[in-house]
């Protein structure tokens, strides 16, 4: 066991667990040897997993913790996504397109995740038949929240959109700063204020 | 009577353009072409409805197709697929909710249309038909983000040059309030940019 990472059986056991929902015909075996090659790594609070310009390979699963994706437009941090435990992300236009990766990846809590090479997942997709399943089945839940995320935006109120947040991420309104989830929604402040009052 | 197409010929370049994603061995490749049948359509009809829960992987063989949603009374145009290109219904598919753009021909269209499940029952088969799968949902992921960056980061100058550059057989054969609202732009700054470039 890694010192300092104590629990990281457990961490590798919600891994497993998510990434076979994902999957659904994974074998056992073959999962326990991928997971087994995911690291974990801590970060603190405000600490930087990974800055836009860089390039990168590596695929994320959050163990503890929360981390903030956003990036930078005309001087202003617009917030894409929060990550929180039992949940993964990837620099995906990185990893497919080659080029550097346009988001900033923040932790905002506390952070432990576990990662791996993208490389070393497409290794086990080049190994195992139902492997390779769960790596397409996993870019295409991937590829599916982004469209609905950009549909969502262009077809549902700003009211609606924050219904739909609190009902999927009611923790994250004590645990993420308001200025935040205001981007996340694509509102002001002054408006998600109002909301939160009137909900 | 002998039919004006010639299915064979039009599977073989869907073998082409396939072979550049992954190689199948032969019996594989033949078994997965022989899911691609032929559908004809005349301009104007409509391929994918909103909300259709039937679904089949297209391999456009000759015309135009494109794909727009409607928003706030507005037709937006978000992609028009020519010759040699694959379209689906990936709202549907990957998200497991009703999709509501359509895909609607520009003039008459020769599609071959594969059925999703046989696609999928193919792949569970062969491993390397799955990772040939794989590697075509990585493609149009990778396609659809650089189209996001795009419109994030690019001006529409930009934008205009990118279509200038990847898709110029476009201008001649699209009505250009298509492709403004492809570029997110007015007709008219689309029509100022075209005669700056010439």
């Amino acid at each position: 066991m890694k010192k300092g990472f104590k629990d990281i059986e457990i961490y590798r056991e919600r891994l497993s667990h998510y990434l076979s929902s994902i999957g659904q015909k994974t074998d056992p075996d073959e999962m326990k040897e991928l997971v087994n090659h995911f690291m974990p790594y801590k970060f603190s609070k405000k600490e930087m997993i990974l800055s836009a310009g860089q390039h990168s390979n590596t695929a994320y699963f959050v163990a503890e913790g929360l981390v903030r994706i956003y990036y930078v437009k005309e001087g202003k941090e617009i917030t894409n996504w929060f990550i929180k435990e039992n949940m993964v992300f990837a620099p995906t236009y990185s990893i497919l397109t080659g080029e550097a990766n346009y988001s900033n990846y923040e932790a905002i809590e506390d952070t432990i995740v576990l990662q791996i090479q993208y490389a070393v997942m497409e290794s086990f997709y080049a190994k195992y038949h139902n492997m390779e399943h769960m790596g397409r089945k996993l870019i295409e839940a991937y590829y599916g929240i982004f469209m609905k995320k950009t549909f969502d935006v262009l077809f549902l109120s700003a009211e609606e959109r924050y219904s739909l947040f609190i009902r999927d991420n009611e923790d994250l309104l004590n645990r993420v700063p308001l200025r935040y989830i205001a981007s996340y929604l694509g509102i002001t402040q002054e408006t998600l204020s109002r909301m939160r009052a009137k909900y | 009577m002998r039919s004006a197409h010639n299915i064979s010929e039009y599977r073989e370049r869907v073998r082409k353009i396939v072979q550049y994603t992954a190689v199948l061995p032969d019996e594989q490749m033949n078994e997965f072409l022989n899911l691609f049948q032929l559908e004809v359509f005349p301009k104007n009809a409509i391929i994918i409805t909103p909300k259709t829960k039937k679904n089949k992987l297209y391999f456009l063989v000759s015309g135009l197709v494109r794909n727009y949603y409607e928003a706030e009374g507005k037709e937006i145009t978000s992609d028009i697929k020519e010759e040699n290109s694959f379209f689906l219904n990936g709202y549907y598919l990957y998200t497991g909710l009703l999709n509501f753009d359509s895909y609607v021909t520009m003039m008459p269209t020769v599609v071959l249309s594969a059925d999703y499940d046989e696609l999928e029952a193919l792949s569970a088969k062969y491993h390397e038909v799955e990772h040939m799968g794989r590697k075509m949902v990585e493609l149009h992921y990778a396609n659809f983000l650089i189209s996001n960056y795009n419109q994030l980061f690019l001006s529409a100058e930009e934008r205009f040059d990118v279509f200038q550059r990847e898709r110029a057989s476009l201008l001649n054969k699209v009505s250009l309030k298509y492709i403004a609202s492809y570029l997110g732009i007015t007709p008219e700054t689309l029509s100022r940019m075209r005669s700056k470039k010439t």
